[in-house]
């Protein structure tokens, strides 16, 4: 790095410099330091610089803790109000009217003329049809399509490009139709199947629990159903898995799959494991495998998978984990076979269950 | 969502935390709504104000900007950086409500001024302090008389820490043109505060 040329101006407009100056570490203090020592002639923009930066302030506008409770009730509100009011009234062309009214008290017949004037040139400014500044983020897409599966039903879906997905039951698939012309990007709420037709100009990538499921053509699994946490699991092909918060970042090079393997992600991180792939696909097959599965994700398989919702009327005294293999089974034989091992009884209410376990001193 | 907005500095960790809120929100729960509130109003309702001095309007916006995440929170995609993004939408909603009279900043109140780190009020450093008073007030004063762009691009900057990339962002334009007006802002607050920060010392100087 040359700062040889540098002004006050350029130090300033260093963010390297002014991190150094506000919030110095030692790596910094080594660089600047150095760099300083290494042009001497350079000492008193520096010095001007950095005295600018440390004075130069702005006015910290306090949110008064009891206005920032009444705006967040008003806020609560408001949310399932189906439509955001918007104030029709530009706020301060009313507040200009108002304030040249009091002044007019001068009787200044010319200048009631000349104000009514300027107010009828502000107003047309306001009605001028110009182009809207922002919105472009907030504005509901409408080329988004959004598939919703209820905890009971799934899906399969065929999109514009050809890609097959499967929609595991309680999951949300949200996509744009068309595709941009340079990327296919789908984002996953619950779990899904795909099978990405192959397009190499156009790389298919899957958002869902803060991983991005990078593809070209290949057929994977991905399973997001609790909030932070993922698991992406490769059938073919291959499959590029980034932290979502990193890729942007030119060093990650995120983490590629080979068929067979498995990632799992939570936030404290992920690991990368061979999965079975019946147990992990067995679901596109109207396969329910539990193999040691603990309790309240099979209690989660269930409910999604029938549509119905559990209650526990007593608690297991120990860890509970299931086995058994159920290939399109009514929920009353999977619960008949899931009852022998793992000691309870059940009993089916319309779209509840009763669960009660037989735990030791409870029985006779 | 554009890719522009999605830029994070080097080494910028992304909040997780966020995310987490986000994903609450996306799953319906108000709860992840208030928590981002309740982080990021503070520092949305300071910035609001040092665009537009309205109270009432400013709370409006923030308002308007937090329902909206909530009404469209299905239809929009990843976002990366919140910070960034709640920035943006309330810079915008702000342009949007308010005519020209922006980033007006009062400097006739240079005591309320954010971090008066120099300002003792022993009295050895009485005079050194005053000295720094002075500086302050020099250079609020220059920031003062800045065009309202460049006040914008210093603001970002400078007190809220954002990247070029991240200012080119929220007001949209290119990044050469950012660099451009933070440089003849720079130049300007230099050349005023040069000069008035000399005569100040003069004085105390020969006192």
């Amino acid at each position: 790095m040359d700062i040889s040329n540098y002004t006050t101006e350029d130090f300033l407009l260093d963010s390297s410099f002014r991190e150094w100056v506000l919030r110095p570490n030692p790596a910094l203090n080594i660089k600047w330091e150095r760099l300083i020592e290494e042009h001497p002639g350079k000492r008193q923009e520096v010095r001007l610089a950095r005295e600018m930066l440390l004075n130069l302030s702005y006015k910290k506008h306090q949110f008064q803790s009891e206005d920032k409770t009444v705006l967040w009730e008003q806020i609560r509100s408001n949310l399932n109000k189906s439509k955001v009011e918007i104030p029709v009234v530009p706020i301060h062309s009313k507040s200009t009217l108002e304030r040249k009214r009091d002044k007019g008290k001068r009787d200044n017949s010319w200048l009631r003329v000349a104000v009514i004037l300027v107010i009828a040139l502000g107003m047309g400014y306001y009605l001028m049809p110009t182009p809207k500044e922002l919105p472009i983020e907030i504005e509901p897409d409408p080329n988004y399509v959004e598939r919703v599966t209820p905890p009971g039903v799934k899906a399969h879906i065929t999109l514009g490009d050809g890609s097959k997905i499967i929609l595991n039951a309680n999951s949300k698939l949200t996509f744009p139709k068309p595709f941009d012309k340079d990327k296919r990007e789908v984002f996953l709420e619950g779990e899904a199947f795909f099978e990405i037709a192959k397009d190499t100009l156009r790389k298919f990538s899957v958002h869902s629990g803060g991983l991005e499921t990078i593809a070209l053509g290949t057929s994977f699994n991905i399973e997001a159903y609790t909030e932070g946490s993922c698991n992406v699991a490769l059938v073919s092909g291959k499959v590029k898995v980034q932290d979502r918060g990193n890729s942007d970042r030119s060093d990650d090079k995120g983490t590629t799959l080979s068929p067979g393997e498995m990632l799992k992600y939570n936030p404290k991180g992920y690991k990368v494991k061979a999965f079975d792939e019946e147990s992990v696909l067995g679901w596109t097959k109207k396969l329910i495998l539990f193999d040691n599965t603990p309790l309240p994700i099979a209690v989660r398989v269930l409910e999604n998978w029938y549509g119905v919702k559990f209650h526990f009327v007593n608690h297991p005294e120990k860890k509970v984990s299931f086995m058994g293999r159920f290939q399109d089974e009514t929920l009353q034989n999977v619960l008949k076979g899931l009852s022998y091992a793992a000691g309870f009884t059940y009993r089916i209410d319309a779209d509840r269950v009763y669960i009660t376990f037989h735990n030791p001193q409870n029985q006779p | 969502m554009s890719s522009k907005a999605e830029h994070l500095i080097p080494g910028e960790t992304l909040s997780s935390e966020d995310q987490f809120f986000w994903q609450m929100i996306r799953s319906g729960d108000p709860a992840g709504l208030e928590s981002l509130y309740e982080k990021y109003a503070d520092e949305l309702f300071s910035f609001g104000m040092n665009v537009l001095s309205e109270n009432e309007l400013v709370k409006d916006c923030i308002q308007e900007v937090f329902l909206e995440l909530w009404k469209y929170k299905s239809s929009l995609n990843a976002i990366r950086n919140f910070r960034l993004y709640l920035f943006k939408c309330l810079r915008n909603k702000i342009y949007n409500e308010s005519g020209k009279r922006r980033w007006i900043t009062p400097i006739d109140d240079v005591s309320k001024l954010k971090g008066q780190p120099y300002v003792d009020a022993e009295e050895t450093n009485l005079i050194a302090s005053q000295i720094e008073m002075e500086k302050q007030e020099a250079l609020a004063e220059a920031y003062g008389k800045l065009p309202d762009r460049q006040k914008e691009v210093i603001h970002y900057l400078f007190f809220e820490s954002f990247t070029y990339e991240q200012v080119s962002d929220i007001m949209g334009i290119n990044v050469q043109s950012v660099y451009t007006l933070a440089w003849k802002a720079l130049k300007c607050i230099k050349k005023h505060y040069s000069k008035g920060f000399t005569l100040i010392s003069l004085f105390y100087y020969f006192q």
